[in-house]
């Protein structure tokens, strides 16, 4: 064989060997179901499930994880059942207990093994600040935060990713990174009563790592965070690629660019 | 001694005219010049003839020369001929023409070849360097935090609204009782052991 033809068959080889490696590496699609509730909407709340996992970094363990099976119970009435890949409410309650959870968004993110997918909310607010003449002047901050140590706006920031654990029977190790800026106070406007002052920002970090099979439900719940009048609960369910296009009998691509919001299921 | 013997020695044989001498000289010397590509060889050609070796029939007197046959390799009556090579390049060009110098011009002639045929191959094997270096790259195990965070992440933005703008911006009353948050514990089924016959029926 001619030197160059087996130059050319070695890189070809090579480029070859490449993209069957990059092919080969698992996607993952994560369906999270973001629900906010007041706490005064519910006189008591429970979770039942046959693994609980705690924070790892949060000073005070604000968000809890339970793996499926799990049922979560509002005021001993509505029942919300986790059962690896299904997600039943119970008939009489639903409808009363979705008026009181407020779902926000359920995106489908697909992402490959190791990296980040991200679900950042943010808003803007406004806030007066007295000016040197005595005049008052109205201020807003960004409508785009930049989440950080030192954040313009309040935003709740999710940030999820998976990989295959490392005995196949426990299925998928998921790292869960909520990062929450709230509103927590504001600041005095001499002479003013009102609370409109600038806001100080309340900054709620934690991190939870747990494995769950693949294609299970898990609850992820954090209770008023900083002395919230609200609470958070997130519905997570993480699946390979194939999985969830055998169910939806589609084909997801991992995005290039930014997901796009979809329908409340 | 014959009549034919006697007629001979009477002949008086004419010099060969000094115009086919000069001819004779010229086409010698032309030869001697283009002699690096071999006999015949215009000098255009140098490069060419140079890369194709050692001729089997070469030098002065080639068409003359049975197949196969060298230059050198002919009579010592042929090489007291080789006026051209003489003028031009004295001992050294009379030196390509001795029987080793045509073992010297063929390894001379090869060496370009051979020097192709080491740059191939030193290239294939920096291909093939690479293409085990690429192979180890890409079989590398995945890693759980990647090198760069923002690399291949994805950003699904949303504008709060409703009870997350409300959780997000509004001061906490710090005033209503929180909910009785409690968390229970679903105790695992119990394998089922197979029931064991009963010996005594």
């Amino acid at each position: 064989m001619k030197p160059r033809a087996l130059i050319a068959l070695v890189i070809a080889n090579s480029i070859l060997s490449c993209l069957s490696a990059r092919a080969a590496e698992e996607i993952y699609v994560f369906k999270p179901l973001i629900y906010v509730f007041k706490n005064a909407d519910a006189q008591k709340f429970s979770i039942k499930s046959g693994a609980t996992v705690t924070a790892t970094k949060g000073r005070e363990g604000l968000w809890l994880a339970f793996r499926s099976p799990a049922t979560i119970r509002f005021d001993q009435e509505e029942t919300l059942a986790l059962q690896d890949e299904k997600l039943t409410w119970s008939n009489e309650g639903a409808a009363r207990m979705k008026m009181k959870l407020s779902l926000i968004s359920a995106p489908s993110l697909v992402s490959h093994a190791g990296k980040t997918a991200t679900i950042l909310v943010g808003g803007s607010t406004q806030y007066f600040e007295k000016l040197a003449d005595g005049n008052f002047g109205l201020h807003e901050t960004p409508a785009r935060p930049q989440p950080g140590p030192n954040p313009d706006g309040p935003y709740c920031q999710l940030t999820l990713s998976a990989q295959p654990a490392a005995s196949a029977a426990d299925g998928l190790e998921i790292t869960f990174r909520p990062d929450i800026a709230a509103v927590g106070a504001r600041e005095k406007i001499p002479g003013v009563d009102l609370d409109v002052g600038k806001p100080i920002l309340a900054i709620f970090q934690d991190e939870l790592k747990f494995t769950a099979a693949r294609g299970a439900w898990t609850a992820l719940f954090c209770q008023s965070p900083g002395g919230s009048d609200y609470s958070l609960l997130v519905l997570l369910q993480v699946s390979p690629q194939d999985a969830t296009a055998e169910r939806t009998g589609q084909k997801l691509v991992p995005a290039a660019r930014p997901a796009q919001p979809v329908g409340t299921p | 001694m014959n009549d034919l013997e006697r007629q001979l020695q009477a002949m008086q044989l004419a010099a060969p005219p000094e115009t086919l001498d000069r001819r004779m000289e010229a086409a010698f010397s032309a030869a001697a010049d283009s002699s690096e590509g071999g006999a015949r060889c215009p000098p255009l050609d140098r490069p060419f003839r140079q890369a194709q070796g050692p001729e089997p029939v070469e030098g002065l007197g080639a068409l003359s020369l049975p197949n196969g046959q060298r230059a050198s390799e002919r009579q010592p009556e042929f090489s007291n001929q080789r006026v051209g090579l003489a003028r031009r390049g004295g001992d050294n060009a009379l030196h390509l023409r001795s029987p080793e110098s045509g073992r010297a011009r063929a390894a001379t002639a090869r060496r370009p070849r051979r020097r192709v045929a080491l740059f191939a191959w030193l290239a294939g094997l920096g291909a093939t360097v690479i293409a085990v270096g690429l192979i180890l790259f890409a079989s590398r195990p995945a890693t759980l935090t990647p090198s760069n965070p923002s690399e291949g992440a994805v950003v699904y933005r949303l504008e709060s609204t409703g009870l997350m703008r409300q959780f997000l911006t509004e001061t906490p009353a710090n005033q209503r009782p929180l909910p009785r948050f409690t968390v229970g514990v679903i105790a695992p089924p119990a394998p089922t052991t197979p029931s064991q016959p009963n010996p005594s029926s």
